[in-house]
């Protein structure tokens, strides 16, 4: 018996298998059609790499992290209306909406009421997170119009060793497309469910000079829900719990770019309306609550390689924030008043930075950053009567140096070290520090050792704010994060890869706000400890087919209480299929998020989540002409997410089946 | 046979053949090698070496200075193209081996080599010098890649080929991004 299995017909398939996959010319289609192309085609070609990670480009499996890259093509074919829907997609990130604003969280860290202010955003390396509130805008009310994002880097872990505050759990950087990517104009439209439509108009240019140019201008509207049931507010008095018309949507951006030679000008703007049913802040049911966001920005950029092989650059830039809301108190009688509750904030900053490689092997980067305020003023009060409870200016001012190395020790070892001192006005210094061990044990595989500490500082909102019910404290503290991670990155055969990531994430000083006598008041009191392990397989094929598939398992406890932390589900898994249907000219876009069960603040559940959404893609049907058609909820899931402090409602129902059309033209 | 040591015996062989099929995939580089490979088979097209520098039917050598696993990468990449009617043939070449660089027509140093020793054993020599290393035509080598947003450019130094006794074609020069002359 031994000996028969042991024939060597037995391996006869086998070696055949063998014989044919060798004698197969090696690279197949994929390389074979590349080698054809011309020179022009091959610089538009889009290789996989990252800024963020460290401040050089670099290829994502040299980069020290775990990183994701969405390129504009993915967010196209999986019909993303905004870039909260484009985050949502990827594994580590969770996103949530009010009916208010939409909320970040990363890892299985999103407290209710955390306005993304543990993730650093960049838009093309500009900090968008504000002075006085680190807000992250990534629903209608962010900057960027999601059609103009080249490609979103997402860069897993704590960096504050390099960019400082806010870069908790990641950082997030937009490349926005430039002139040369537009060249000429480009209109698009959009309708979909709830009255909800778009309009874009974009123009941008390089011309022989090398001056490369972009101006686009967006604005969107949507009534939203007619009609919204909170049970909450189900009695007679406050119209049995039915808020109606109270879900309006109305916004406007303008973003743009000039580059010449080693410069950039870049700026832009965006101002948003939202009508909030849900009645908040224990504001009045069925009236207005509405809040306005604008933020702007200008920034002057110079990027300089010298002849000898430094690379020079600084930026220096202008940022403005408003945010105005108007709500409607039951004064008791009968009647209503108003109060107004509101924020000012104008800064400026300015960086600068030089990095050089040394004998091959040893790249130094040494820079040094200066933010300061220019107005940070809050305010609070009721309209007739005047009533003022809050009118606060504060002022911040931070001073911040970092170095940064990389040095490649023997072939398939690089060592990573960087460290950012950060100089803070109100509490005063801290260090952080970041290394990295970048191994490729074996060919084709990346195994990554990471452990770094960061810092969010406490912003002028938790410092100074102060209302009937809540109250500032300016005795806080950062709050600080020590993160260890262990990232292996592994290549299959022609298409596939594979990622898996174990990571352990240990907070302290959470800036939470604490019930007091008579006031909440803002305290570092949260010692929290999130433990993850993360697997994601992607397959990609040069026709067009993609497929990624992701699972997370992540237990979020709080070391204070012992407990399971709000919001944060333990199993989350993303799919996503894109098929080339016919060629270039159909694609269909397929997505599903699941995600397990939540806890409220009040220890309910908030049951678990599944979400499908599908898109059809049409390109080049006729010349310049793109259509695409989207589902989001397929299913018509009735999913809930956690409701925050102000919320008298303990979860928050999400929209069901919701349907978009839009059309791009290109001339 | 028992039809249980048929049962074993089919299941072993489904078991070898999967498993040769795993190990004998053909690792491809990432696309990036495939883009660098396909940049240099233009570079070969639009590149004029002196009638000397070929025996007939020879193939055009490409040296790769520095990791063998580099040299494996970029000949996998080629999956048996040919230019200008020639094979094309990969050797890896230790970058202090002069004898050996020079018997190349095109050598490619790639990241985290040093330039300027490459440059200095070729000069005179007709062998067509390509990098990645940050400002490889400022050092001496005659076509350097650069990354752009995302995407591989090439800078030219068409003054490094005529050293060499090359002649870059004005088409390569056109589509460089940058032109630089020393």
């Amino acid at each position: 018996m031994a000996s028969t299995l042991l024939d060597l017909r037995t391996f006869r398939p086998a070696l055949l298998a063998l014989g044919l996959l060798l004698g197969r010319a090696p690279g197949d289609e994929t390389s074979s059609r590349l080698l054809t192309l011309g020179l022009e085609e091959l610089g538009s070609i889009k290789v996989d790499s990252v800024f963020t990670a460290s401040r050089f480009t670099e290829k994502t499996t040299d980069a020290p992290a775990s990183v994701t890259i969405l390129t504009r093509d993915e967010i196209k074919r999986l019909g993303y209306r905004n870039v909260g829907e484009a985050i949502r997609g990827v594994r580590s990130f969770d996103v949530t909406n009010d009916r208010n604003y939409t909320y970040l969280g990363v890892r299985g860290f999103n407290v209710p009421g955390d306005y993304g202010t543990r993730t650093l955003l960049l838009l093309d390396g500009h900090r968008m997170n504000d002075m006085m509130y680190d807000f992250v805008a990534i629903g209608t009310e962010g900057l960027l119009d999601v059609d103009l994002i080249e490609r979103i880097e997402f860069v897993r872990g704590p960096w504050s060793a390099i960019y400082g505050s806010n870069a908790f759990f990641s950082v997030i950087n937009i490349v926005p497309r430039r002139g040369h990517d537009i060249g000429g104009a480009e209109t698009s439209a959009s309708i979909g469910t709830f009255d909800a439509y778009t309009g874009r108009f974009t123009m941008g240019k390089r011309f022989a000079n090398g001056l490369d140019f972009m101006l686009s201008g967006t604005t969107q509207a949507s009534p939203g829900q007619e009609r919204l049931y909170y049970r909450e507010f189900d009695t007679p008095q406050t119209n049995h719990g039915i808020a109606r018309n109270r879900d309006g949507d109305r916004a406007s951006n303008l973003f743009g770019s000039l580059r010449w030679s080693d410069f950039t000008l870049q700026g832009g703007y965006v101002n948003r309306n939202k009508n909030v049913p849900t009645a908040p802040y224990a504001s009045a049911f069925n009236e207005r609550f509405s809040t306005e966001d604008s933020r702007g920005y200008l920034e002057l950029q110079y990027a300089h390689k010298t002849k000898s092989g430094w690379t020079l650059s600084g930026r220096a830039s202008y940022d403005s924030y408003d945010y105005h809301t108007l709500s409607d108190y039951d004064d008791g009688a009968g009647g209503i008043y108003v109060n107004n509750d509101s924020a000012r904030v104008r800064s400026w900053s300015a960086e600068g930075s030089v990095s050089k490689k040394f004998f091959e092997r040893v790249r130094l980067s040494l820079g040094a950053e200066y933010r300061e305020s220019l107005t940070l003023r809050q305010r609070n009060y009721d309209e007739q009567p005047l009533n003022t409870y809050l009118d606060a200016s504060g002022h911040q001012q931070i001073s911040s140096i970092f170095i940064e190395s990389n040095t490649q020790l023997g072939k398939p070892l690089s060592v990573l070290v960087s460290a950012r001192f950060d100089q803070y006005g109100s509490f005063g210094g801290t260090l952080n520090p970041r290394f990295g061990l970048i191994s490729h044990p074996v060919a084709r595989s990346t195994v990554k050792l990471l452990f770094g500490k960061a810092f969010r500082a406490p912003n002028d909102y938790e410092l100074h704010f102060s209302s009937l019910t809540q109250a500032g404290n300016d005795q806080l503290v950062p709050e600080e994060i020590v993160t260890t991670e262990l990232v292996a990155e592994q290549f299959f055969g022609d298409h596939w890869t594979g990622t898996l990531s174990l990571y352990q994430n240990k907070i302290s000083k959470l800036v939470e706000l604490q019930s007091g006598s008579d006031r909440d008041v803002f305290a570092n009191t949260g010692d929290d400890r999130v433990r993850g392990a993360e697997g994601e397989v992607q397959g990609k094929w040069d026709n067009g087919l993609l497929v990624r598939a992701s699972y997370t398992l992540q237990d979020a406890v709080s070391e204070t209480t012992g407990l399971r932390l709000n919001n944060s589900p333990r199993h989350v898994a993303r799919t996503q299929v894109l098929v080339p249907v016919w060629g270039e000219k159909l694609s269909a876009g397929l997505e599903l998020l699941y995600s397990s069960d939540r806890l409220t603040l009040q220890r309910q559940h908030s049951g678990e989540t599944w979400l499908v959404n599908a898109t059809l893609l049409s390109r080049e049907l006729r010349p310049g002409l793109e259509v695409s058609a989207s589902i989001y909820n397929v299913l018509d899931h009735h999913y809930r997410t956690p409701g925050s402090v102000e919320h008298q409602q303990d979860t928050i129902e999400q929209d069901g089946r919701t349907f978009r059309l839009k059309l791009t033209f290109r001339f | 046979m028992t039809p249980a040591a048929q049962i074993i015996r089919r299941s072993v062989q489904t078991l070898v053949a999967a498993l040769c099929l795993l190990v004998a995939r053909p690792a491809r580089g990432e696309s990036e090698a495939t883009v660098k490979a396909a940049y240099l088979l233009n570079f070969a097209k639009l590149v004029a070496w002196p009638a000397s520098a070929f025996a007939s039917g020879q193939p055009l050598v490409i040296g790769v200075v520095g990791r063998e696993a580099a040299a494996e990468e970029l000949a996998r990449s080629f999956a048996g193209a040919s230019a200008n009617g020639r094979r094309i043939e990969v050797r890896h070449v230790p970058a202090g081996d002069t004898s050996a660089l020079v018997a190349c027509h095109l050598v490619f140093v790639p990241e985290g080599e040093r330039a300027e020793s490459v440059v200095g054993a070729v000069q005179g020599y007709p062998v067509l010098v390509v990098g990645e290393v940050e400002n490889f035509v400022r050092r001496g080598g005659t076509l350097g890649f650069v990354k752009e947003s995302g995407t591989l450019k090439f800078e030219a130094n068409p003054k490094a080929a005529a050293r060499n006794g090359l002649t870059v074609s004005a088409k390569l020069l056109r589509v460089a991004r940058s032109v630089v002359e020393r």
